[in-house]
């Protein structure tokens, strides 16, 4: 594990490189946050004002109040149902490579089904699970019908599933990291199944609780999953207050319970992280030994294995299988050609966007400054963003596009090209954090010797070594922006459609072989990108 | 690797290009925001564009906001707007429009044989081609006999009732009418007897569909293009039209209006579009795809869901419907919103 390229591979003249970085951080805060900030500006010059409407949307109602409880319960259920399905399935798999029943080829082909897996739209998901539901259904009989699952629970199989690879990577994660010295200690002095619950769990906890608490801040924030199975939920009372009241500001205001719950989860994220065991066993195998005593757990870990892999493959075969879809295949997507074209454009731009600044970001994160406050600071500056539902990011762009904006920009194609880069660069700048943190220092001193400093370094020896970090980030925004739905939605102009609208606009007509068709479409887009993706990363070692 | 990248870079500046091109490309447009779904807008949309060479762009709303986020885009835009027609699937929202001075008058040549109530004296817009308010119940959960007739008789069966928030779309234009048909406090205190009793307020029409076909619960208020869609899957499902009886209440029909935008940048294709719309020819269309059943001239076809239907319609006119609305509209979202 290196962890001092950051600093290096950022480095440049003495006079330039801090106020790049503090452009970047300005980018980087206005693109994120500004939208909202905008609104919750007006709306605190409302409050201030003593205007009873701007009191009554601080204050939830009775109604909204319930709203906003079924929404952390089905959040909380997602959470638990992906934390529980996704860790033992992880267990499941560790312990087959434990065993040596995991080749290499193997391990890379579920690396690369998880994150195949994570970047598909939510709504495609919903599709499957719908599809799912119309399958079932004929399994009965005219006089006994299947009975459908309750929206609610339709709703949450949906999210938990999409959702399950985090919860999946982070406990894997979590379990790797154990140092294997205490496992083998522990065992020395009480072998058995206590090693695991006593020593293992409770080191590899703090990965969990994050993976989970991700899952539960990513399900509390999307409307369009639950909209989709007939279930309210408080991200879309959003959109809807800002669609009922026309005052964008008490949209804000709604919203506020909402970010300060999913900020203080990411806050008890990442407080379980850095307080938890500082992580010795990095590489693969290393700390393997200790799942013997897991054994006790094998059949609930074998089935939340089976039940990952059955759904992978329902997904693929709903997907896949229906032969009319192949028949309207070329006719539908001739017929989208100009919305798939903007849609690959935009994606493709908001990657683009998200690069420069990210990169800046994430350096200077890699180096951080000396006091404990500023580094919070920072930290706190990258993840808060995190924190803020889609949908009001989205109103805040509209609000500022309808009073603001010149005709050219509001009718630009290059608009919701930044803001999906706005909603993506937190994740970007964590992903390229993490690869700089990764490139080794000797290797990038030893480089440097053999070139001055100037454009021809930064060209040969620079850009090389931050790459894979780079290409990884413009990834994971592209793949991400061609299913954003929240942002977008609000963001596009007239003749400007994109494929996740229309899908999403079909969806409503419940499944069909057009909607599967897209979905299709937009599944193998995403796909693609992110096989390309791990192809470059096993070739960059 | 580098060619890699440069391969991925090609195709995204071809895709760009490919977005851009268009045969003959031609420098008229015209720019129509549309609540109507996308599925049944679109294609008309498109056969304006072949049929004229005048390129449409199109802005479709999201099921969960429906019209009014796009009302409040235009009211937003007021000042410099991006649109030129506005193609409404309800009236409601387009006279808020009206309200707010966001419309332009035009009087449409192709409005001429539409009933008198269809078009505003002021030319402000016009209607066509309605849709239906109606009970929808599933056929497995609830026997004929024990189907309600009446929009009275639901108030005792709220628990058995799902409905749109009405806020939003053809079940806010719903509430004003009834405000109008009823008085306000009469109004008010139906959808207040439905929401304590325990009917279930869901996202959009389409939502109440799905769960009626489902069976997850035995009936809901919903719009007669939704139910079409059911109906021809199959499910298990039938329309009631309420109050139908002599003297009754009638149930309301919800007609699609076209109004030009005041100020849009393309007033002369606003206008071909906007009598593109208001034809015939268009109505038929709708009539055909399945997004209007009750036509609003004669002699048009017949739908494929319901047939030649002859409705009896709710007695109160637009304006007074408009009026009631605004009466209503506080005490509705604080009962709905707030």
């Amino acid at each position: 594990m290196w962890t001092m390229g950051g600093p290096r591979l950022l480095s440049m003249r003495p006079g330039l490189r801090p106020a790049l970085i503090l452009l970047a951080w300005g980018l980087f805060l206005a693109l994120t946050l500004g939208p909202a900030v905008g609104l919750f500006a007006e709306a605190a010059g409302r409050l201030l004002a003593g205007a009873p409407e701007a009191w009554t949307a601080l204050v939830p109602s009775a109604r909204r109040a319930a709203l906003l409880g079924r929404s952390l319960a089905l959040s909380a259920g997602v959470a638990l149902f992906a934390g529980l399905v996704g860790g033992l399935a992880a267990l499941a798999l560790l312990r087959r490579a434990a065993r040596g029943r995991l080749s290499g080829a193997m391990r890379s082909v579920i690396l690369a089904v998880l994150v195949l897996w994570v970047i598909t739209p939510p709504y495609l998901h919903a599709l499957a699970g719908m599809e799912a539901g119309n399958w079932l259904r004929g399994l009965g009989s005219a006089a006994s019908p299947m009975p459908d699952l309750p929206g609610w629970l339709a709703a949450l199989f949906a999210q938990g599933f999409a959702l399950m690879p985090i919860a999946m990577i982070a406990a894997a994660i979590g379990f790797i990291s154990v140092e294997r010295d205490l496992v083998d200690s522990a065992t020395l002095l009480r072998p058995g199944r206590g090693v695991f619950f006593r020593v293992v769990l409770p080191l590899a906890a703090p990965a969990i609780l994050a993976g989970t608490g991700a899952v539960f801040v990513f399900s509390l924030l999307d409307y369009s999953t639950p909209s989709l199975f007939g279930v309210s939920s408080y991200a879309m009372e959003i959109v809807a207050e800002y669609s009922s009241s026309r005052a964008p500001w008490r949209a804000a205001l709604i919203a506020l319970p909402l970010i300060a719950i999913a900020a203080l989860v990411i806050g008890a994220g990442l407080a379980a992280l850095a307080n938890g065991t500082p992580a010795h066993a990095r590489a693969l195998g290393r700390a393997f030994r200790f799942y013997r005593p897991l054994d006790t757990l094998r059949p609930p870990a074998m089935a939340a294995l089976w039940l990952a892999a059955a759904y992978a493959g329902m997904i693929l075969a709903l997907l896949l299988a229906s032969a009319l879809l192949w028949r309207i295949l070329p006719q539908l997507v001739w017929e989208v050609r100009q919305d798939l074209a903007r849609t690959l454009l935009t994606a493709g731009l908001a990657g683009a966007l998200a690069l420069a600044p990210a990169a800046l970001v994430a350096g200077s994160l890699a180096a951080p400054p000396r006091k404990p406050i500023l580094r919070a600071a920072m930290w706190l500056g990258v993840l808060i963003p995190l924190a803020i539902p889609p949908s009001l990011t989205g109103v805040g762009y509209a609000t500022f596009l309808a009073c603001c904006a010149p005709d050219g920009v509001r009718t630009a194609g290059w608009v919701p090209a930044l803001a999906q880069a706005a909603r993506f660069l937190p994740l970007a700048v964590l992903l390229i954090y993490v690869q700089m943190r990764r490139v080794d220092p000797l290797l990038i001193d030893a480089a440097r010797v053999l070139r001055p400093p100037g454009p021809a370094r930064w060209w040969r020896i620079d850009l090389p070594l931050s790459a894979p970090g780079l290409i990884a980030a413009f990834g994971l925004v592209f793949c991400a922006s061609i299913g954003e739905l929240e942002v977008t939605m609000m963001t596009a102009a007239p003749g400007q459609g994109l494929l996740s609208m229309r899908v999403f606009n079909y969806l409503h007509y419940g499944v069909s072989e057009t909607v599967a068709a897209l979905g299709l479409v937009l599944a193998v887009i995403v796909w693609s990108v992110a096989a390309f993706g791990l192809w470059f990363a096993r070739q960059r070692g | 690797m580098r060619y890699v990248l440069w391969i991925l870079a090609m195709l995204l500046v071809g895709a760009g290009v490919f977005a851009t091109f268009r045969q003959g490309d031609t420098p008229r447009e015209v720019t129509i925001y549309t609540s109507v779904d996308q599925v049944y807008s679109e294609p008309i949309l498109r056969a304006f564009e072949a049929e004229t060479g005048i390129r449409v762009n199109a802005l479709y709303d999201a099921e969960a906001a429906k019209t009014v986020g796009l009302v409040n885009r235009l009211i937003a835009e007021k000042g410099a707007p991006l649109a030129d027609v506005f193609w409404n699937g309800e009236f409601w929202q387009t006279l808020a429009l009206q309200e707010e001075g966001v419309l332009a008058p035009y009087a449409s040549p192709a409005a001429e044989g539409l009933p008198a109530l269809f078009v505003d004296p002021d030319a402000f817009w016009a209607a066509f081609g309605g849709r239906a308010r109606v009970l929808f119940v599933n056929t497995d959960r609830m026997a004929e006999e024990d189907w309600p007739r009446s929009i009275f008789d639901l108030p005792g069966r709220a628990d058995e009732i799902s409905f749109a928030n009405p806020l939003f779309g053809s079940t806010a234009t719903h509430a004003a009418a009834l405000a109008a048909a009823l008085g306000p406090d009469e109004a008010l205190g139906f959808f207040e007897a439905l929401k304590s009793g325990g009917a279930r307020v869901v996202d959009g029409n389409a939502v109440v569909r799905d769960m009626v076909a489902a069976g997850r619960v035995p009936m809901g208020l919903t719009d007669t293009d939704d139910a079409c869609v059911s109906i021809k899957k199959g499910a298990p499902v039938a329309v009631v039209f309420l109050d139908q009886e002599e003297g009754g209440l009638g149930t309301l029909v919800v007609p699609n209006t076209v109004a030009l935008i005041a100020g849009g940048p393309h007033p002369e294709e606003a206008r071909l579009l906007a009598d593109y719309l208001l034809s015939p020819d268009t109505e038929a269309k709708l009539i055909e795809s399945g997004w209007v059943q009750i036509p609003s001239r004669p002699g048009i076809a017949e739908g494929k869901c319901f047939g030649k239907l002859t409705v009896r319609g709710m007695q109160p006119g637009v304006a007074a419907i408009r009026d009631a609305g605004a009466g209503i509209s506080d005490a509705m979202r604080e009962m709905f919103q707030d």
